[in-house]
């Protein structure tokens, strides 16, 4: 247990209220120690306006102010009610959910009445970064509902995918003397928190735990209004090792630097890197030809962690880069969430899509998790078209383009002889251009109504008798029993213009 | 009719009443007599091409299956028994001896062949089948002769017709032409024989059908006989094709947009092929009201007497080189206009590929080929590589996207035989070759040519939805080829002849 003692640098205070000495035991773990029932309910993205059954997971959390509780984003998901149990206890307190961060898998929550708020917690530290072989305990409640205090380790210390997403961060695989039964059991070292659960294999008896750095760096921006989240880097590279490619970029044989291969519209790299530049050096750090630097705290890592758990949306790091045979440095503007940007984005949380329905055809922009919920082998069943704007993109893509794609049509009499038209990309409504469902609304706002409809590849406008709309409308409503025919999501649609209506 | 994703709105198939024929006529000779006489067995040897490593032929296989003899001492089969055949035999009925026999005309996409044999005492003894003058109808009672799996000697199978329909053929994998459906009993082996209604034929059986009983297909008269009369200039040259796919009109709404006047009925083109008839005769938008004065209905169908047919049936009976007439209503007014069905060779249709050699070009162990059905066979839909997944969207929206312009083929990078002067080039397997050394790749022959004139040291290959670049190393490439070829037994660096 000395091992991460000696890394008590960076500590974190993050109790609200100090009402007691800072002494920390295992009586005072076992008060923190939550677990967290969550009832969530997944959207079905090919009925947007419809939801799959309720369903219900468990996991854990840890108390680190009177009324905050810090777990993973991924229990979380979807959740439409959270309670939480205290060890020993069987009283149920409602718990809302105050940020949830997709790509760190860090939340936190917020009891919802004061009277179950512990105003006397004492502040929770932080480990630092723990070395390997560092033992460590794993909380979580035994079979009587008792806080029991697994023996681990730390096996492994990389950057690595998080469970159904396709982020990847920096995490510890531990090897666990028991089984863990639940993501977000927070692992401490010393009395004092450094990681929580991500998931565990019974068959190996491995864990993955996210560590010190993501949750200082988490509990810091979450005090922040707003709350910003992780960089982004805005580009895919690749390792450089082929000589042949070395020497064609005029670089030498030694193993330093990677390719950077694409950069994504909008983002501060696509106005600073272009296609072929090398990055030797990340904010001061020599990369290898693979991407790795040497970290002070943790080794070789991958150079994406200095972007991840380091750096915030809209700072600038100074890159050193191999352009046209010259060695040049470059002042990049980091971003934020990828998916704001996005042709195609991920969603990896499956929020609820914006969608129109209009005379029966069912109007939302493509994603991932779209494409996804066709199964396991989604990419055999989704159409080509769609995993096409998803690998390649579009030419000249502008921040904000999205595909918009009419899945299928509620058959009524309003669009009898369309009905057998599905999965196509709509490019026009009433006329107009549209590259997002906000330019869909904006149409439809415009005209009242979204009338007309030109397909990708049709040569000919869908057309609906627009004196009948509104009564089919109704119609399709009710039969159908679609309780609204448009969403338009909770977060900013991105802004673009919308033109004048073309003559026709 | 090519039956393609843009074909698809065409809604479900038609079927099609057929014209009664009167009942047969007192037998000349039994069943037996009829197919002693004129149905042979053919003995085949074939060998499919292995489109993944093309510088080698796939296993040989063998089988045999069923043909008859035609006026004019000719035999009629199926076109998948001989589809890349490399030895041929025929049999007559009772007789010991095998004829050498040649294919002479060959139409995969009716699944036709016509065989010859040189040896001029085949045919003492038989006699040629005739053709009925009509199909039968429905219920009326068919024979099939031939030599299906089980014996050696001809059987002969009864059934009655049970449905005739457009349907696909799966031999080409693509095209759609009537079938007469039957619940005689048609097995492996009885390919190329013939379906006898008052002994005449009616039609040719070719295929059966997986997970189902008592349903054999044949391929009915007017598809034989489009086929014969196809090849009567000493060539075949294929169905036309219009190139036109359509939406009903029976939305009231978009009959107004168009301002179709009532009282006209037709359906509306939406897409044009560049390789079809009707390229740069008829446009999207155009209401198609009858073709060769048969009105057309909203949903796509003609009525010729008291008989209802998909439009497109008046198309299978045209022989390549015709002229249909169409009423078209376009801009709010009515025209016509003839269309000579004269379509250009369509590499981008996708048919399965027989009698033909995959073509590549090999370079530091980077093995190009084209695009083919074949090819995207050997791969999986449910495969994570961006690359593949980028073939089979560039196959099946070849036409809507018009991803073919400036192209007569897609390259492909279909192999990378591991040698150090490639190690490093894995993220490029399966990509579409866009240019090579500034040179645009528009078919093979191309990168052929462009490997000819490299960038100073190395040779810079671009593909189509990659910004990455895969450069080789001009001299170590051409010292590692000798070596490449030998490891992984490639006889040259390249073909690029297309010989069967």
């Amino acid at each position: 247990m000395m091992a991460c003692r000696l890394n008590l640098l960076a500590l974190l205070a993050v109790g609200l209220v100090m009402a007691r000495p800072a002494v920390a035991d295992d009586v005072d773990l076992g008060r923190r120690l939550v677990r967290v029932v969550v009832t969530y309910q997944v959207s079905n993205p090919f009925l947007p306006w419809q939801s799959q059954a309720p369903s219900t997971r468990t996991g854990y959390g840890i108390q680190i102010g009177p009324a905050e509780v810090l777990t993973t984003e991924h229990l979380l998901r979807n959740h439409t009610h959270v309670e939480l149990l205290h060890a020993r206890e069987g009283e149920k307190i409602t718990a809302s959910v105050a940020i949830a961060d997709k790509r760190l898998n860090l939340a936190l929550l917020t009891i919802a009445s004061p009277d179950h708020a512990d105003t006397n917690l004492p502040t929770l530290e932080l480990a630092g970064p723990l070395p390997l072989r560092t033992p460590v305990s794993v909380l979580q409640f035994d079979d009587d509902n008792d806080t029991q205090f697994a023996d681990a380790s730390v096996a492994a210390i990389s950057v690595s995918s998080l469970p159904d997403s396709p982020y990847s961060m920096l995490t510890y695989a531990l090897l666990a003397q028991l089984n863990v039964d639940g993501e977000g059991a927070p692992i401490v070292c010393s009395n004092q928190l450094a990681g929580l659960a991500i998931s565990y294999q019974a068959s190996t008896r491995i864990g993955t735990a996210i560590g010190h750095p993501f949750i200082a760096r988490f509990l810091e921006d979450a005090r922040r209004t707003p709350y910003l989240g992780p960089a982004s880097g805005g580009f895919t590279w690749k390792p450089l090792v082929d000589p042949a490619k070395r020497a064609w970029l005029g670089l030498g044989p030694e193993r330093a630097g990677i390719l950077l291969v694409s950069t994504s519209p909008g983002t501060g790299a696509s106005r600073t890197l272009q296609p072929r530049d090398v990055i030797l050096e990340w904010d001061g750090r020599p990369l290898d030809a693979m991407g790795y630097y040497s970290d002070p705290a943790f080794g070789r890592l991958e150079f994406s962690h200095l972007v991840k758990g380091k750096a915030s949306p809209g700072d600038h790091v100074p890159v050193t880069i191999w352009r046209d045979g010259t060695r040049q440095v470059v002042s990049l503007e980091l971003g934020g969430d990828p998916d704001l940007n996005a042709l195609v984005p991920e969603n990896v949380t499956g929020e609820k899509a914006p969608y129109l329905v209009s005379g029966g055809l069912i109007l939302r922009e493509l994603d991932v998790f779209m494409l996804r919920a066709l199964g396991q082998d989604w990419r055999a069943k989704a159409d080509p078209e769609h995993l096409h704007y998803f690998i390649d993109g579009i030419p000249n893509q502008q921040p904000g383009d999205r595909v918009v794609v009419m899945l299928g049509i509620l058959p009524d009499t309003i669009n009898v002889g369309y009905q057998h038209l599905r999965n196509r990309v709509v490019t026009a409504v009433n006329g107009t251009p549209i590259r997002n469902m906000h330019d869909v609304f904006a149409v439809a706002d415009r005209d009242g109504i979204a009338h007309r409809f030109t397909l990708k590849g049709l040569g000919v406008d869908l057309v609906l008798d627009r004196e009948e709309l509104a009564a089919a409308n109704l119609r399709l409503a009710r039969q159908y029993r679609i309780p609204a025919l448009e969403y338009r999501g909770v977060a900013p649609q991105p802004a673009g213009p919308v033109e004048e209506p073309a003559t026709r | 009719m090519r039956h393609a994703k843009l074909n698809s709105f065409a809604g479900g198939f038609i079927a099609l009443a057929l014209l009664a024929a009167p009942p047969p006529a007192a037998r000349a000779a039994t069943a037996a007599d009829i197919g002693h006489a004129s149905v042979v067995k053919i003995y085949v040897t074939n060998q499919r091409e292995n489109y993944m490593m093309p510088w080698q032929a796939g296993p040989q296989s063998g089988g045999s299956g069923t043909g008859f003899i035609i006026r004019g001492k000719r035999i009629l089969t199926n076109a998948h028994l001989v589809a890349d055949a490399r030895f041929l035999e025929v049999q007559k009925s009772g007789d010991a001896r095998r004829y050498r026999a040649t294919v002479r005309f060959v139409a995969h996409d009716c699944d036709l062949a016509e065989l010859e044999i040189q040896e001029g005492d085949f045919f003492k003894g038989t006699r040629a089948l005739n053709f009925a003058d009509r199909l039968p109808s429905l219920d009326d009672e068919v024979i099939v002769l031939g030599y299906p799996l089980g014996g050696d000697r001809l059987s002969v199978t009864k059934g009655i017709v049970s449905r005739m329909d457009y349907a696909a053929y799966a031999h080409s994998g693509v095209d759609q032409h009537l079938v007469l459906q039957v619940d005689a009993a048609i097995n492996p082996g009885n390919s190329g024989g013939p379906v006898l209604y008052g002994g005449r034929v009616v039609g040719l059986a070719f295929q059966g059908l997986a997970l189902a009983e008592n349903i054999g297909y044949a391929i009915p008269l007017p598809v034989v006989q489009h086929f014969l009369k196809d090849v009567e200039d000493g060539q075949y040259h294929g169905y036309p094709e219009l190139g036109a796919a359509f939406v009903g009109m029976r939305n009231p709404a978009l009959r107004r947009d168009l301002g179709v006047p009532a009282g006209r009925s037709g359906i509306v083109i939406y897409f044009i092929d560049d390789f079809g008839a009707a390229r740069g005769r008829l446009l999207p938008g155009d209401v198609l009201m009858a073709v060769d004065g048969h009105p057309i209905a909203e949903d796509g169908t003609v009525t010729i007497g008291t008989e209802t047919y998909l439009f497109a049936e008046l198309l299978e009976r045209k022989q390549w080189g015709d002229t249909i007439t169409v009423d078209v209503w376009r801009q709010h007014a009515a025209v016509t206009l003839a269309i000579p069905l004269d379509n250009p060779h369509d590499p981008f249709a996708y048919r399965n590929q027989y009698d033909h050699r995959p073509p590549y070009v090999m370079t530091g162990g980077l093995v190009f080929s084209t695009m083919s059905q074949e090819l995207l066979q050997s791969m999986q839909r449910t495969s994570s590589s961006p690359n593949v997944q980028r073939l089979f969207y560039t196959m099946d929206y070849v036409k809507q996207d018009r991803l073919h312009e400036g192209r007569d083929e897609f390259v492909i990078l279909i192999q990378r035989l591991p040698h150090p002067v490639n190690a490093y080039l894995d993220d490029f397997l399966f990509g579409i070759l866009d240019e090579v050394n500034g040179v645009h790749i528009r078919r093979l022959h191309d990168l052929h040519d462009a490997l000819a004139k490299p960038k100073g040291l190395y040779h810079e290959l671009r593909f189509v939805g990659m910004q990455d670049v895969l450069v080789l190393n001009v001299n170590q490439a051409r010292l590692a080829e000798p070596d490449i070829m030998r490891t992984y037994n490639l006889p040259a660096r390249d073909n690029l002849e297309d010989i069967p």
